[in-house]
């Protein structure tokens, strides 16, 4: 893999089948020993779909689309031409509301798990200010998820 | 037992983003069974044609996350409402944890939300839980913790999206 942006059409496909394209640009910043960090951004936009039922009259950015702009970042990046499906969400914390025109920034650390395909996925994400607003940590795993 | 009108009545959330659309079981303080069911016309297939694979219709782990949370605070919210009567205020997922995803959920299923008060203490509340389709185990919630917060507190100022 390679350091730099992640191609827009992955980007666009990870997001088949979700509420929403929940990232609006994503690079690889590091790849070293089968390690990768990621950045992904997106701007809450009130306009987006699913956002003008949290909540009417006041839009904010649900925790669990903070959860899909991480795990469409790691499909876009890692998630190969069969996808991923998320396994296990160890833990997430949600500190500082996402408002309307704020930036989410995430910086997600893609390490290779059991059994081979699974990932371990730790992810920061502070908000354009600078405040930290969530941090998340998953297993997701390539393919097609078994005993569907 | 709730109904839909009671439903649109607790839950803040609005169209197409409330996911909870009967309620099954209600212990007041205790506990809740709620169902949601998965449609083939839900916004979040809207991407989607026939020459996707049959998995990329499984129902977005996010959703089922959130429509779990919001059937659990409608069981805070049916005793909690009252008391919060006349000022807005939104319930918001803040933490979750050791929540697995066992099987897809697919347009078709109902997803049936088994939810349990661990903690609650003012705007606070701690629930752990289960998901199934039919008798079968979809996802199980280790704990997830919602608050309750004014939409003020939220905010710094009258208007939505001005700078903080």
């Amino acid at each position: 893999m390679k350091t730099g942006s992640v191609d827009d059409q992955l980007c666009e496909d990870a997001t088949r089948g979700a509420p929403l394209r929940a990232i609006d640009s994503l690079s690889v910043t590091t790849c070293l020993n089968d390690r990768v960090v990621m950045r992904a951004s997106r701007e809450v936009d009130r306009d987006a779909p699913y956002m003008q039922g949290h909540f009417p009259g006041f839009t904010i950015y649900p925790g669990v689309f903070v959860l899909e702009t991480v795990t469409q970042a790691v499909a876009a990046g890692v998630g190969g031409a069969d996808g991923l499906h998320v396994r296990t969400v160890r833990s997430m914390r949600f500190m500082a509301p996402l408002l309307v025109g704020d930036r989410l920034d995430v910086y997600v650390t893609v390490t290779p798990g059991e059994p081979p395909g699974a990932f371990e996925v730790d992810a920061s994400c502070r908000r354009g200010d600078g405040a930290s607003c969530a941090r998340i940590k998953l297993i997701v795993q390539q393919g097609a998820r078994a005993g569907a | 037992m709730l109904d839909a009108a009671d439903i649109r009545e607790l839950l803040p959330h609005g169209h197409p983003m409330l996911l909870v659309d009967r309620v099954l079981e209600l212990t007041p303080g205790a506990s809740i069974v709620g169902a949601k069911a998965i449609t083939l016309g839900e916004q979040c297939y809207g991407t989607l044609n026939g020459a996707q694979p049959a998995e990329r219709y499984a129902y977005p782990v996010s959703l089922l996350l959130e429509s779990f949370g919001q059937t659990a605070a409608l069981l805070w919210l049916h005793t909690r409402l009252r008391e919060a009567a006349g000022e807005d205020r939104i319930v918001m997922l803040v933490a979750a944890r050791d929540c697995r995803i066992e099987r897809d959920a697919l347009p078709g299923d109902v997803l049936r939300h088994v939810a349990r008060i661990e903690h609650a203490a003012a705007d606070t509340l701690l629930i752990a839980g289960e998901t199934f389709v039919g008798d079968r185990r979809v996802a199980s919630i280790g704990s997830m913790m919602a608050v309750m917060r004014s939409i003020a507190s939220l905010t710094q100022s009258t208007s939505e999206g001005e700078t903080r």
